[in-house]
């Protein structure tokens, strides 16, 4: 065994699509010796099992999320909602300034509560990245009132469900920074697909609210590790006149 | 006098807003439901002007399903979806499948009133914060 080969195998192992998995392995079985080639196919079968069994972690804990969603809606909101009507009723039975402060911060807590189901809440499950991304882009725009010039392919839907997934989450997760961090009402988002690549930018050429840089927490290091997940590389890049996020991940 | 069916599957809300939308000879909850069935049991039992639903009960979409049943079974029926819901994409929704308005669950009850009001007399309402026209798709 040549140390290529050795390299390919190794790196069929690391693979986490089932598609790449077979032509990785079609490839190795076109250049390894014959008495090789049952240990090769007990090999990709391995590779195909891992790949299967991460694909099912992702929709668990994708599952998880929409339950926990689901939750925080029926356990919070419903009693939130209710408190808000008191808080209502309390400004009209004894008026003052006590009663109104406590009906503001019901108001607030209401907002932003809704806001944050509405950023959280994922995509129409329609299974079109594209479609998915332009809905969700369209009502975050709104909401948060900044303009979003998107450049996306009309072939994003041939992605593959769990790319398909992390792709919108992490177009989610830094339109929301721009959000939270940027003090402007512009942000581009621009997704190509060439080259067995899907590359990706999210930026805005607002200065950065507070001490002028974004802290890396968790919405980062989600996108972060879903890209490297995905084989990809990832880059962000926190100047006081903007921020932009850019990532580049082989195969569709 | 405005009679209203109040759809929501958490009690305690229901019954609260029920209470607080009581103004006898101007509004008066005269049905109310906690699930989609219960509220397609009381027609023909119950005659009622505006519907208050609540967008998502049992299953998150439930409201808009109920929203087209009620209109089935009555064409010209008046109904306000009332949720935590600020999707502008939502609002479209239910708005094209016939809403009469869209009123977010932080709404002041002024604004839930004035919702039915206008409801009733074959307007159409949707909340403030919802009201400008979303960036067109690109």
């Amino acid at each position: 065994m040549t140390d290529r080969f050795l390299a390919d195998l190794q790196a069929l192992l690391c693979l986490a699509h089932e598609e790449e998995i077979r032509e990785a392995a079609a490839a190795l079985r076109r250049s390894a010796a014959p008495g090789l080639l049952p240990l090769l196919q007990a090999l990709e079968e391995v590779a195909l099992q891992n790949a299967r069994q991460l694909q099912e972690v992702v929709h668990i804990h994708e599952g998880d999320r929409r339950l926990m969603l689901a939750e925080l809606h029926d356990r919070l909101s419903a009693p939130l909602a209710r408190l808000h009507l008191l808080a209502e009723e309390l400004t009209r039975s004894t008026p003052g300034p006590d009663a109104q402060r406590i009906l503001r911060h019901s108001e607030a807590v209401m907002d932003a509560l809704q806001r944050f189901l509405g950023e959280q809440r994922t995509v129409e499950d329609s299974g079109d990245a594209a479609q998915a991304l332009r809905a969700w882009i369209d009502d975050f725009s709104a909401e948060a009132d900044i303009r979003v010039e998107c450049e996306l392919p009309d072939d994003l839907g041939q992605l593959s469900s769990v790319r398909s997934l992390f792709l919108v989450r992490v177009v989610q997760e830094a339109l929301t920074n721009v959000l939270r961090h940027a003090r402007t009402g512009d942000a581009v988002v621009r997704i190509q697909m060439s080259d067995g690549r899907v590359r990706g930018l999210v930026a805005d050429a607002g200065p950065v609210r507070g001490n002028g840089r974004v802290r890396r927490g968790f919405g980062l290091r989600g996108m972060e590790e879903r890209v490297r997940f995905l084989g990809g590389r990832f880059e962000f890049e926190s100047q006081p006149d903007g921020t932009t996020v850019r990532f580049d991940i082989p195969g569709f | 006098m405005v009679r209203l069916l109040l759809v929501d599957d958490h009690d305690g809300f229901r019954s609260t807003l029920a209470r607080l939308l009581h103004r006898p000879g101007d509004l008066e909850v005269v049905a109310e439901a906690g699930t989609v069935a219960g509220a397609l049991a009381l027609q023909g039992h119950c005659d009622w002007d505006v519907g208050l639903v609540d967008l998502s009960m049992d299953e998150p979409d439930s409201g808009l399903e109920l929203l087209r049943d009620l209109l089935r079974q009555n064409p010209g029926a008046r109904i306000l979806i009332l949720t935590m819901d600020r999707r502008r994409s939502r609002v479209r929704r239910l708005r094209e499948a016939g809403a009469a308005g869209y009123l977010l669950k932080s709404s002041r009850l002024e604004a839930i009133e004035s919702a039915v009001r206008a409801a009733a007399q074959g307007q159409e309402w949707v909340e403030s914060p919802l009201r400008a026209s979303p960036s067109p798709a690109p």
